[in-house]
């Protein structure tokens, strides 16, 4: 023990075992012990330190990357491989009011669709929030759908490319 | 984003570490403020326990969550604490006593190495968008349905997928909400931060009086810097929740089965509590872990009274939620047909724990880590520190079958570890992460038996050697600062918000011609058909990248050019101005 240290005594009730303290062990049993003890933590060092500078670095990447994007991107964010044009959200939730409810049509028509896109409603229901979804609204966000089928309704944005917010007479 | 959201989170946190130090000085008592610094990890992830349980069961029970019940209750907690405190004779500490447990050079690398990978996380969380499928899809909007409509909103909790889920994650982000002033998803992950640095800081103060630093830092770094835990554990996501909870309530239990210390108990149960309304996986651990110490305390039957009652008062924080979705009728957590049964779908049995043990021991996911907690658990048998060894072995062989029995349970989940088909590698993170913060304890036990001394304790330190304590706090803090000092010197840290699509015009470079900015997209189509009607053709109507409208006439090749566009609009009463042009 080192000069000015001082060890606690400390042992530690109910996991002696039956032989008793480890003291009582061979000499050659304390060195395999401590051997692979020393064997575990020095591969523990290497897989933590090795990866460190990478992880550290991507982190970093990470954060140039996060703080480059526009604040739409970043607010989209997952929605960006879903809704195809960020001006749909953004218009729906600007015209529909907080407190109304909406529901979200589909269709074919969709210009740069892609596999994600029938995901549109759960996105919305998200991103839309407080409004509330519900198949009685008198709001529609129709992606790709058949807007005359809707009955008397004001399409009171379209993208031109089969997306537009329509509000139903009432 | 904003530096206002940061001070709100900070002080939800705050208020879960009171709560946690309340009822850590209640179960326990502490000799000096050091050691509470030691624990405080440890009680902040209890008082994140609390809160959240109790704010769940309030909103089970139909009571709306908001700012003042969120504080009463914390208020109601830290006086219950107290009063019970004081009944069982626990004393304020007095200052200025030395902490019992050294800081040694090798733990201020530690404290150092894990200090700057929780910075450089805090930094790529601070500005993430929202990616994660099943965040977007379910887990925040139940935590903006509480915020919004103020409880369990029966249209988006009976609707949304995964219905059965239990809702303290909702209710936590949701708190997080409502200190941050708005639904700030972005910022949101920052609370998930806090989360991921108190359970390091938690399992770091645990162990740090029984595991010498040199066995336990390696570890903790190896955890930070896993492939899952880097990219995931900031995500908005119920599952390092779970993990975080579950783990540290195993490793207060380890050490209750060593020591006997009933306070590690009370917490246990807390946190235990919390992870069965966090995620319906937490049922499943949470009896794994009472198993596996019933299991290694056959020998000693007075343990199993008081781990019978932590184990029925974590059942009966459970049933609530489960009444919640039964009255509303959905359909519960256990698989179809019980999954008790193994004459059904009996071919899939041996695939899914083939697929359990092989996701346990994938490298890519969770590099050495469990291969090194086998080679720990063996090396505390052969110092006969049997009970550890024995109870985090059974740990982990009855996480990964119960992983292998939610596969074969469950038969329209496919045997893949592909995420979005099969939670397994999900699942899994819980075993891990046990493994790599109990394998410490086990190789300590281990060493200590190899210098013949009794299991359990690390050699307090006095005298000169506390001069190398304050250098080695010294060396840690001093890195600690030195990154992000540095990183702030290079770039500063922003705080994005929609003003930052108004960039001021430069001489020299082409600039837009902005007719007005608005929220309100009519107002910015009836600003766009007056100046189309005055002849400023190619003007656009548009998105302004920061959730605005804007009319603007784009790509100006010279600020000169541009106002000369401006004096030709101000003759026909309009006011526009120039800025940066670019994306």
């Amino acid at each position: 023990m080192r000069r000015g240290t001082r060890a606690r005594g400390g042992s530690v009730a109910g996991d002696a075992g039956p032989v008793g303290l480890a003291g009582g062990q061979p000499g050659w049993h304390r060195r395999v012990l401590a051997a692979g003890v020393i064997a575990t933590v020095g591969v523990a060092t290497g897989f933590a330190v090795a990866p460190y500078p990478g992880t550290v670095g991507d982190l970093g990447e990470i954060a140039s990357s996060n703080s480059r994007l526009s604040f739409s991107d970043r607010e989209i964010a997952g929605g960006n491989a879903v809704v195809v044009d960020q001006a749909a959200m953004y218009q729906a939730r600007a015209r529909i009011p907080p407190d109304a409810a909406y529901r979200v049509e589909t269709g074919p028509g969709v210009e740069g669709a892609g596999a994600l896109t029938s995901f549109v409603a759960d996105y919305a229901r998200y991103f839309l929030m407080p409004r509330r979804l519900s198949a009685e609204a008198p709001w529609v966000l129709c992606y790709g759908c058949d807007v005359a089928a809707l009955g008397d309704a004001e399409v009171v944005w379209t993208n031109g490319a089969g997306i537009s917010v329509v509000r139903l007479a009432a | 984003m904003t530096a206002g959201s940061l001070l709100g989170l900070l002080a939800l946190n705050l208020l879960f570490l009171v709560a946690g130090v309340a009822l850590l000085w209640t179960a326990r008592g502490w000799s000096g403020w050091l050691e509470l610094g030691r624990l405080s990890g440890v009680a902040y992830l209890s008082g994140v326990a609390l809160l959240c349980s109790a704010w769940t069961l309030l909103l089970v029970a139909g009571v709306p969550l908001s700012v003042g019940l969120m504080l009463g209750t914390a208020a109601a907690a830290v006086a219950g604490c107290g009063l019970l405190g004081a009944r069982l004779g626990r004393t304020l500490p007095s200052l200025g006593r030395p902490s019992p447990v050294p800081i040694t050079a090798v733990a201020a690398v530690g404290v150092a190495a894990a200090g700057v990978a929780l910075e450089a996380l805090f930094r790529a969380a601070r500005l993430s968008g929202l990616y994660a499928f099943d965040a977007w899809a379910f887990w925040v909007p139940k935590a903006k349905a509480i915020y919004f409509y103020g409880g369990l909103d029966e249209q988006i909790f009976t609707t949304l997928p995964g219905p059965s889920y239990p809702p303290l994650l909702p209710t936590l982000e949701a708190a997080a909400f409502h200190f941050m002033g708005s639904a700030d998803v972005v910022t949101l992950h920052l609370q998930l931060w806090a989360l991921a640095a108190g359970f390091v800081a938690a399992v770091a103060g645990l162990l740090a009086d029984r595991v010498p630093a040199w066995i336990l830092w390696p570890f903790l770094v190896l955890l930070l810097v896993l492939p899952r835990t880097s990219e995931y554990l900031t995500a908005p996501l119920a599952d390092f929740l779970l993990d975080e909870l579950f783990v540290l309530a195993a490793l207060l239990v380890a050490v209750w089965l060593l020591d006997g210390g009933g306070w590690r108990l009370v917490l246990a149960g807390t946190l235990l509590s919390a992870a069965v309304l966090t995620k319906r996986e937490g049922m499943l651990l949470a009896a794994c872990l009472l198993v596996a110490a019933l299991a290694v305390s056959a020998r000693r039957h007075e343990r199993w009274r008081p781990l019978l009652a932590t184990g029925a008062a974590v059942a009966l924080v459970a049933v609530p939620w489960r009444i919640w979705y039964a009255v509303e009728g959905l359909p519960g957590e256990a698989p179809p047909g019980g999954g008790l049964d193994p004459t059904e779908h009996g071919e899939r049995i041996w695939p899914s724990i083939r697929l359990a043990v092989e996701t346990l021991f994938d490298g890519g996911l969770w590099s050495v880590v469990t291969p090194l907690a086998v080679v720990s658990i063996v090396l505390a048998l052969l110092a006969r520190s049997v009970v550890p060894a024995a109870y985090v072995a059974t740990m982990l062989v009855l996480a990964t079958l119960g992983g292998a029995w939610l596969t074969w349970a469950f038969p329209d989940l496919p045997i893949t570890a592909e995420e979005s088909l099969n939670p397994i590698v999900r699942y899994t993170g819980a075993a891990v992460l046990l493994g790599a913060t109990a394998s410490p304890l086990l190789l300590a036990a281990a060493w200590q038996a190899a210098r013949g001394r009794a299991p359990g304790s690390v050699p307090a330190v006095t005298g000169p050697y506390r001069r190398t304590t304050r250098l080695a706090l010294a060396l840690a803090l001093a890195v600690l600062v030195v990154y992000p000092g540095a990183l702030l010197a290079v770039g500063g840290a922003g705080f994005p918000d929609r003003d930052d699509c108004a960039r001021a015009a430069v001489p020299g470079q082409p600039v837009d011609v902005v007719f007005g900015r608005f929220d309100d997209p009519t107002a910015a189509e009836a600003l766009y058909a007056r100046v189309i009607g005055a002849g400023f053709v190619g003007t656009e109507n548009q998105g302004d990248g920061c959730g605005r409208f804007e009319v603007t006439l784009e790509d100006v090749p010279s600020l000169e050019v541009g106002e000369g566009v401006i004096a030709e609009a101000r003759t026909v009463d309009l006011d526009p101005w120039l800025e940066r042009a670019g994306p």
